[in-house]
This record gives C-alpha cells, structure tokens and sequence, in this order.
C-alpha cells in the first residue's frame, strides 16, 4: 500500500519565468573582458568570460577563437575547443578578442593531453545532483569505413537540475550557430550510432587549480 | 504494488442546489481500445466563469474532481454561457445514468453511483442555473474508479514496445553534419498530421514530407536558414510552424511563409519543446519547471510578444527527491508514478522530450543504462513503455511526436538511415 501525497497547486518556478524573460543569459558583465585577464583565473571569471560569448555568430569556426559581445555576425570565431580553452584561459592568458586558439583540440583534451591541474571525471552524472560548474565534456567519433573522426565539446553552465534531469550547457554548436547555451538530457553525454560514425560516452573533465 | 497514486480524493461541494445523473461507465467509451488516447478531451479554460466547482466531491466510486475550474476536462461541444448572473443552482449529468443525488450550499454532497461499473474516465455534464435565470451548460471529464487499490494497481502498466514502421529515410535523404570541433547537426524534430511525417531536416534546411500509412516521400519545404531546431503543430493540426531561435524566425510550413519573432528568443537556451496552442500561440515548454509559457501571437504579418504567463493545466512531468511524478490533465490531481518499482534506476534519468497532446503526457525517459522508455500518460492511466532496441535517434533534440489522433510515433536510426515507427500503445 502506497502512502500518498498531496500537492499545493503549481507555481511556475524563477527560474521557468526567467528563462522565458531571457533574463537567463546575455548579460553583459561590468568588467573590462577586453583588459587581460588575471592570474590565477578563477571559476566566476571563467563564467562571466564564456558568458559573453553567448549569441555570438560567426560563419567560419575551424582553430579560431575569438568573439566579442555585440550580438553581431562575423566572420572569424570560436571553434568548440577554442571557446574552452579560452574560458578555462588555457595555455596561455587571453582575451576574448584576441584570436588565439592555444594548442588543444578536442582530440587533446579526450586523450588527456592537456597540461595544468586538471581532473578526468568519468563518467558524466545522473542522478545525484551534480556540481558542474564550468566543468568540461568532451566527446568523439570515429566512422570506421573511411577512418574519419571529429569530436565536440563544451562547458556546463551550472548544476545538473535534478528536478527536470536537464544539463545546461554552453557551446560554440558550429559554422551558423554560432556559440549559445542549450539545454541537453542525459542521452546526449552517452554513446550512439549515427550515419556510420560512432559517438563515444562523453569525458567529463573538472579543473583543480580554480 | 504500489505504481500510481492520487493526491484528490472523491469529492465535490457545491456552492447551489445539484443534481446528478450517472451512467454506465466504461474506459472504452472514453479511450479508444484501438490503444489510441481519445483526442476529444481537451482543456476547457473556458470555464473560468465557474468558481463555484472548486470543491470537492464524495460518493462510491471515487471520482477525481478537478479543484480548479478553469482546468476542467471537457468535450467542448455544449459549453453555453449566456449572461451574468448570481449562482442558484448547479445540475451535473452523467449521461445515461438514472441517478441523482443533490445538496445545497455549502454541504458536502454524496453521490452513490451503483449502476457503474468498472473504472474509467466519464463525461459529467453539468448545468449552471444563475439568479438571473441565464443556464450555463458544460461537461467535464472525471475519472472513476471502484476503490484506491484499483486505481493503483491497474491504472499504471508496464509493457515492452510493440511498433509498425510507417516511414524511412536513408542516409542519403537526411543531413549529417557530425561535428568536428563543433556539434552533430542533424534532423532535430518532425510532426505527424494527417498521415503525414514532417521531418525538420535542420542542416538540409528544409522540411521533408512522408506519408505515414505508406512511407512513400511527398517532396519538401525550402526553410530559409539552417539552423531550425524544432517544428511545432497545432491542435487542430492545421499550422505547422518550424523555429529558428538563431535568426529569430518561423517559418509557417503549410503556408510558407517566414516570420519574424521577437528578438528575446535570441536569450531563450537551445533545447526547449516549442508548442503551438490554439489560436496560433507560441508557447514553449521550459526544462526549468516544465511548464508551458506563452511566447508570441502568430499572425500574417509576424509575431507579437505575448504575455508571460505559465499555462499550468498542460500535463508535465517533474522530480523530486524520491520519484517521477506526472501531473496528468487534471489539475492538482498528479499521478505519482515510482520508477524504481518498474526497475528503472532514477540515477541517469531524464526526459528527453514531453509531448503533450490534448489532456495527454507523453515522456520520453532515458535510464542510465542507455535504455530508453516511453511513458505514456492520459486521463487516469499511465503507460510505461520499454523501448528495448527501438532506442531514439541520438542527435535529434525531439526524437517523438503525438498525432492529434493520439497516435505516438519514434524516430530511431539503423545502418541505413533513420525510421519512424508507430509505437502500439496498450489498449484502454
């Protein structure tokens, strides 16, 4: 015999009425992003950094990074490790309108080729409510008919939201998107089959030196 | 055991003199046996007029009332309302039933109901009489079962997917853009309506048509950018509207015809179900809570912000610390439904789309193991579907849709391409 519960009537949450105000992202930070950034980088400068990026457009992507914050098209940005590198600010200090991509791909980062003090943290959550704040997932594909491989990764904005199992996450998608935020489910962080390519369990990296 | 349970009990007070008629009742007579959710039950927000029946209603068997007018289930065919007017009376018929039973204001009214037979939801129809002799007529849907332990023993079912193919798209038909230093672009979305898929080919920037009954594929709509991420329906199913949070843009399928959308979209994270309620309402479902917000009037000449407001009488499933739960049509009203009890961890949980259709919820879970199920919910009854190898498409951001027929359909993806199966709901 089940015990039962009752429920008050609903109230749309902050964060529902936020998210739909669009008061959840875009703002931009007081401070000089444009100035160099200070050492050591810590984990609110590194999400008032990548925030910026966020509705930035650009049409050509590949090894760059490089964005500003005026909601404009251009024609350089960031690739999806360039928008990471620059908000974990590594190898080297940057800032955001300065192109530099720093030396590591998706393929470095997968394959802990990345220097500094990093921690791989696998696997990617569920569950338990998760702190993951500006923590990194990577992932990659490989299609074995022709031996191709790619891979994407990004930065998580916050928490993993228990109450709704939605990770919210910020990107540089690609060529036409441009960088955003996005909310993803847990389906997304785990392996599949698409189109011949295999996608493996996305690799969950947390920083250690913040 | 214990799957499902129910936060209302069998009760209704009145603030006027009521008098009820019952019928026989049988789930079939609501929920098509054909497995399909009956799409003739619909929110009646109408009825706001009504506050009178908030209240609570008692008598064998249990009715689940809803508490708040305006979230009444109703058939929508004889809402009348004719003026103002102080409340005198109030009638509600079960139809076809020779029963009645009445109170009067501010009593506690019991119904005894001993021709029914079986559970199922019902039609209630009511009558409003008002001082000024003005009579508002209009039905609601109730649930009704014979005891609690009926309720929760045989509202909430567990079964594997049985599934008809209805369409195929090879490789070659659909765009994969599988991300190299960037994110896998591919269909995101598709709609059924009238025996028609429309598959949002995001990267191909177009809509692809397929008929449902024999595959074959129709031709497709040019869209004007590449970066639609979803693609909504009407009700009534005659507006399909695909959106570009990107560009801030929708494009009318059926029309074809590009709008522009207020420019806060631009704010609104990728990843959100946009929902086209009636009347040409934007809506959209946030992750943050589940509920469903108005966004935008859709109009000939563009979009207008509407505004914000939570539609809190669309069904939605949400967690807390010890369960999944779904709020069902009926408003305050929640089914209760504990994963665990079906086998499913809650470690690794989530939805990975809510389609709401109707009254109806459909949920897709996916559970840590990479083992996907479809939940399934309508009035009164919960359906938990394990997909087993029918597992969704990995890349598509809204892998199911819900015909206005009810008929639930999944995209999964093979060797060859992607198909999209009719899913066999269980029959009523």
């Amino acid at each position: 015999m089940s015990t039962r519960k009752v429920r008050s009537g609903f109230t749309p949450t902050a964060t529902g009425v936020a998210l739909v105000a669009g008061l959840a992202a875009g703002a931009i930070p007081s401070e000089n992003l444009d100035a160099a950034p200070p050492a050591p980088w810590s984990r609110s400068s590194a999400y008032a950094l990548g925030e910026t990026g966020l509705l930035e457009r650009y049409d050509s992507n590949q090894a760059n990074s490089v964005w500003s914050d005026d909601d404009t098209w251009n024609e350089i940005g960031a690739d999806c490790s360039g928008y990471v590198n620059k908000v974990w600010q590594v190898d080297q200090f940057k800032t955001i309108s300065q192109n530099y991509h720093g030396p590591y791909s998706t393929w470095h980062w997968y394959n802990n080729q990345v220097d500094g003090a990093y921690q791989l943290a696998l696997p990617v959550g569920g569950g338990a409510i998760e702190q993951l704040n500006i923590d990194v997932w990577v992932r990659r594909w490989t299609q074995p008919s022709n031996g191709a491989t790619g891979g994407h990764m990004g930065v998580w904005e916050g928490s993993y939201d228990a109450a709704t199992s939605k990770w919210k996450l910020w990107h540089a998608k690609g060529t036409d998107w441009g960088i955003l935020h996005e909310y993803k489910g847990a389906s997304y962080f785990q392996a599949f089959s698409l189109d011949g390519k295999d996608y493996t369990v996305s690799r969950r990296f947390k920083r250690t030196n913040w | 055991m214990a799957l499902l349970r129910r936060s209302r009990r069998t009760r209704l007070g009145v603030a006027a003199v009521v008098a009820v008629a019952a019928t026989a009742i049988t789930t079939q007579a609501i929920l098509a046996s054909s497995g399909r959710y009956a799409s003739e039950i619909r929110p009646a927000s109408r009825l706001e007029f009504h506050p009178d029946m908030s209240s609570v209603w008692e008598g064998l068997p249990n009715v689940v009332m809803p508490q708040r007018p305006n979230v009444l289930l109703s058939t929508g065919e004889r809402i009348e309302f004719t003026g103002a007017g102080g409340l005198t009376s109030l009638e509600a018929e079960v139809a076809g039933a020779n029963l009645r039973s009445s109170g009067s204001a501010g009593e506690t009214l019991s119904i005894d109901m001993p021709k029914v037979v079986g559970s199922g939801p019902m039609i209630v129809e009511v009558t409003q009489q008002f001082g000024s002799g003005e009579r508002v007529h209009f039905p609601i849907t109730a649930y009704a079962v014979s005891d609690d332990e009926e309720l929760e023993r045989a509202v909430v079912r567990a079964s594997s997917a049985q599934a008809t193919p209805v369409a195929r798209l090879s490789w070659d038909e659909v765009t994969i853009i599988p991300g190299d230093e960037g994110d896998i672009i591919g269909p995101q979305a598709f709609v059924t309506s009238d025996n028609k898929v429309f598959f949002l080919d995001t990267a191909g920037a177009r809509v692809l048509v397929l008929d449902a009954r024999t595959g074959i594929r129709h031709g497709s709509i040019d869209l004007p950018s590449r970066t639609f991420s979803d693609i909504a329906i009407s009700p009534d199913g005659s507006q399909i509207v695909a959106i570009d949070q990107v560009n801030a843009l929708a494009f009318d399928v059926l029309r074809e015809q590009t709008l522009s959308l207020p420019l806060v979209i631009k704010f609104i994270p990728l990843g959100v179900d946009w929902v086209l309620q009636e009347g040409s309402q934007l809506s959209l479902r946030s992750p943050a809570d589940g509920a469903v917000y108005s966004f935008a009037l859709l109009t000939d000449k563009g979009a207008t912000m509407s505004e914000l407001a939570a539609d809190i009488d669309q069904a939605r499933p949400f967690f807390d610390e010890d369960g999944l739960y779904i709020q069902t049509g009926l408003e305050n009203a929640p089914v209760e439904v504990d994963l665990r009890e079906f086998g499913i961890a809650r470690s690794g949980l989530s939805f990975l789309q809510v389609e709401p259709q109707t009254e109806g919820l459909v949920a897709l879970v996916a559970a840590g193991s990479g083992q996907s199920s479809l939940l399934v919910s309508g009035v009164g009854r919960v359906d938990l579907i394990t997909l087993g190898d029918l597992q969704p498409v990995g890349a598509m951001n809204n892998p199911i849709a819900v015909s206005n027929g009810g008929s639930v359909f999944l995209a999964t993806s093979d060797d060859a391409g992607i198909v999209i199966w009719e899913i066999d709901l269980p029959a009523a």
